[in-house]
């Protein structure tokens, strides 16, 4: 599997988490798009939030409400729950830029 | 270095660090921890300083950590203190005595930085409280070890595990202070009591808290350690992002234990 068949299963799992109830309803008038810029890749990825779903795919848009700056191998690694996505934050290793609100229910996903 | 968050000032042998965001009840922000250990380093060199006063400005002695992070601007490979374990070494560490003169509230690492203090002190309109459960995290500043020592196990556990503020006069009762006075001669008592201190043997003073501390160093430092690994844990919770966002849409938390 490459490297951007990897990331989209990553968080594509993150993305599954909404099919539990308990999840969706928190995510209820969530019509917010993240974006994901990777510095080992030449692609970015979006997670796309609308009517209590969400969808991963290849792109990028000129203003995302969340823009995630990292590389592939923490996503990889917080998916794998062997990165913590606090510290990664917290050592700059993860930089989020947009509303502080919308990346913590975002970051509810990544466990 | 210049202070944005802290006012440092020298009245005869006693220097008085004063957290100093009153309009955030002294919240401590990262700048605030710098500033206070720079500020600790200072008066460790400063001769003419032989004892030290901590308060707050305003209504509060601090009201604990700041939750206000922008993680847009954190550095990459800056080392993350997250149990505050450069803070707690240096005032542990620095031979001269410190007071902790809690005017008002006293929460989470508000109360911690008294209790990494040689001597307490309280006003009768203090408040007191571990409150890190209420965000769902543990305490930090070797708090877990300080705390069961201080006030008993069974105590520690329910200030920590309940999260609730607690009266200057409970804090005497169960041995975590000095003693209160009323409030409008507190800072006339506090300083009574710091320039005794700095005009008597500060060598003496010294050498008696490096002896009582170094007893104490290695189970701080491992408390330290477990505090900081415990954090990230919490950090990582649902329940902790959850009890910010409770607090951001101004709600009662839905925990779910995980």
């Amino acid at each position: 599997m490459g490297i951007k068949e990897e990331l989209l299963e990553a968080l594509g799992q993150w993305a599954s988490k909404l099919d539990d109830p308990s999840y969706k309803e928190r995510f209820k008038d969530f019509n917010k798009v993240m974006q994901f810029n990777f510095s080992d890749t030449d692609f970015s990825i979006l997670m796309e939030f609308k009517d209590e779903t969400c969808t991963v795919k290849e792109g990028s848009v000129e203003n995302p409400d969340v823009l995630i700056e990292t590389s592939s191998e923490i996503i990889l690694g917080i998916s794998d729950g062997e990165v913590s996505p606090t510290k990664a934050f917290m050592s700059g290793k993860l930089k989020a830029k947009g509303d502080m609100k919308d990346m913590l229910k975002i970051q509810m996903l990544m466990k | 270095m210049s202070y944005k968050t802290i006012l440092l000032e020298k009245d005869d042998k006693v220097a008085i660090l004063t957290l100093n965001r009153p309009e955030r009840l002294n919240a401590i922000s990262g700048t605030m921890f710098e500033e206070i250990k720079d500020a600790l380093d200072k008066m460790k060199d400063d001769d003419e300083v032989r004892a030290i006063i901590i308060t707050g400005a305003g209504k509060a002695f601090s009201s604990g950590g700041d939750f206000k992070i922008d993680y847009s601007e954190a550095e990459e490979g800056k080392e993350i203190d997250v149990s505050q374990k450069g803070l707690v070494l240096k005032l542990v560490q620095l031979n001269k005595p410190i007071i902790a003169a809690v005017n008002g509230l006293a929460l989470g690492a508000g109360m911690n930085i008294a209790l990494n203090c040689d001597l307490i002190y309280a006003s009768d309109k203090a408040e007191f409280g571990t409150f890190f459960i209420k965000r769902a995290i543990i305490p930090e500043m070797s708090s877990t070890y300080l705390l069961p020592r201080i006030v008993g196990i069974h105590k520690a556990k329910e200030l920590i595990f309940l999260g609730d503020k607690f009266s200057a006069q409970e804090a005497k009762e169960i041995g975590l202070i000095n003693d209160v006075f009323p409030h409008d001669v507190f800072m006339e008592k506090v300083k009574e009591i710091a320039h005794r201190l700095a005009n008597g043997p500060t060598f003496a003073i010294g050498l008696a808290k490096k002896a009582i501390n170094s007893l104490l160093m290695d189970k701080i430092k491992q408390a330290l350690e477990n505090e900081a690994e415990s954090l990230f844990k919490a950090f990582d919770s649902e329940d902790f992002i959850e009890s910010l966002l409770s607090f951001m849409e101004k709600r009662e938390p839905k925990y779910k234990g995980k």
